[in-house]
């Protein structure tokens, strides 16, 4: 047995045990249930490598039937499977361009979707 | 229950402990050099932000890098042992400003960065190895529940690990095929194996997984894992080309190897 002298304070010392089993249950549901996400990796999941999420295309559509395609690469330093990029990339494409009238998103397996500037 | 005993009651050396804290203070020193060199590209005026909630106002990019700077200071104090308790709360305030900014900060292990340095913040891992402790007379036993909780929580990165890669993409060796593909050595591997070696590295590497999970918590078994487990993360490292993250995380993961016993044995209760 320790001797209890070698112990440090209070706030070193074993907290309660429900604490820790606390601990230990958040960290073993949160994943679990995110094995039953839509959708894989999720953040906070330990769902490295786990999938290949592509990233979907972009074509940006300007008055005058004008198009292009956005390279996805030069938009983001650091690329993310977890996030779901056709939410986030149209907003933020016609905060940067006044001159922008829609987005055309195209994710694999899905129809393509247009999404107009405000 | 024998885990439930050895949360209460085990102790260990702060020698230990002070290992882990220098190893998890290294990795944090290095990780926030990382992101400073790329924070103005991520938070510049045309870099896409990405909120956790759609459409919620997001922290400015001055306030992201100076909590960047704060995790900096903090990680140096944190690794020194100097005003041990105050540098981890700062560091794992600070850990936590810069994930919640934006998705794109958010990496597997910058989180298990902060959940360590969480658990060692609250445990006398300044007892030995820190600049705190020079001319005192040191403890010879400590508690050692956050040893046990870092020991669990590895062994839970490498259990969801492989039971994410439950899937068809990932068995099929497609995942592990792109990943190899943007690297030299990973291309070269891709082309020698051809499909059916893809699909047994897949396979293998979620069995690999599943097994370093438990077995780092066996006490038979855990000198075996260690070796396997290094060898596996040297494996990634060579393959696949983010080679900076994958280091960082294998040393994070390394942290649950630095104990000499596994957790709940009876001899770890008063383990050196």
């Amino acid at each position: 047995m320790p001797n209890t002298a070698d112990l440090t304070g209070s706030l070193r010392s074993s907290p309660s045990r429900m604490v820790l089993w606390a601990w230990l249950a958040l960290q073993l549901v949160v994943p679990t249930a995110l094995l039953f996400a839509p959708s894989r990796p999720r953040p906070f999941g330990w769902q490295m490598y786990s999938a290949t999420r592509p990233t979907p295309a972009f074509t940006l559509e300007w008055p005058g039937d004008s198009t292009g395609l956005l390279d996805i690469n030069a938009l983001l330093p650091r690329r993310r499977g977890e996030i779901a990029y056709a939410r986030y990339v149209p907003p933020h494409l016609c905060a940067q361009d006044s001159t922008l009238r829609s987005v055309v998103v195209t994710e694999r397996g899905k129809a393509p979707s247009r999404v107009m500037c405000p | 229950m024998r885990l439930f005993d050895d949360l209460g009651a085990r102790t260990v050396s702060p020698r230990v402990l002070g290992n882990m804290r220098a190893l998890v203070g290294v990795v944090a020193v290095a990780k926030s050099l990382i992101l400073l060199d790329l924070a103005p590209r991520m938070l510049g005026p045309d870099a896409l932000r990405v909120p956790w909630i759609f459409g919620l106002p997001q922290l400015d990019a001055q306030t992201v890098q100076i909590a960047l700077v704060v995790w900096l200071v903090a990680a140096v104090a944190f690794l020194i042992g100097w005003q041990f308790r105050a540098a981890a709360l700062l560091l794992a305030a600070s850990i936590a400003v810069v994930l919640s900014s934006d998705q794109h900060f958010f990496q597997n292990h910058v989180y298990l960065l902060l959940l360590l340095v969480i658990l060692l913040g609250f445990s006398a891992a300044d007892g030995a190895l820190s600049v705190s402790q020079r001319g005192g007379a040191a403890p010879q036993h400590v508690p050692g529940w956050p040893v046990t909780l870092i020991q669990w929580q590895v062994s839970i990165v490498y259990l969801f690990g492989a039971l994410s890669k439950l899937n068809i993409d990932y068995l099929s060796g497609a995942t592990t095929a792109g990943a190899w593909l943007n690297g030299a050595t990973g291309s070269w591997l891709v082309g020698v194996a051809g499909s059916a070696g893809m699909i047994t590295f897949s396979v293998a590497s979620v069995v690999l997984e599943l097994w370093l999970a438990f077995s780092l918590l066996s006490q038979t078994r855990r000198l075996a894992a260690i070796v396997v487990g290094v060898l596996f993360h040297l494996g990634l490292i060579v393959t696949i080309p983010e080679r900076a993250d994958l280091t960082i995380f294998s040393l994070l993961m390394f942290t649950a190897y630095l104990p000499p016993t596994a957790p709940s044995t009876t001899a770890s209760r008063s383990a050196v």
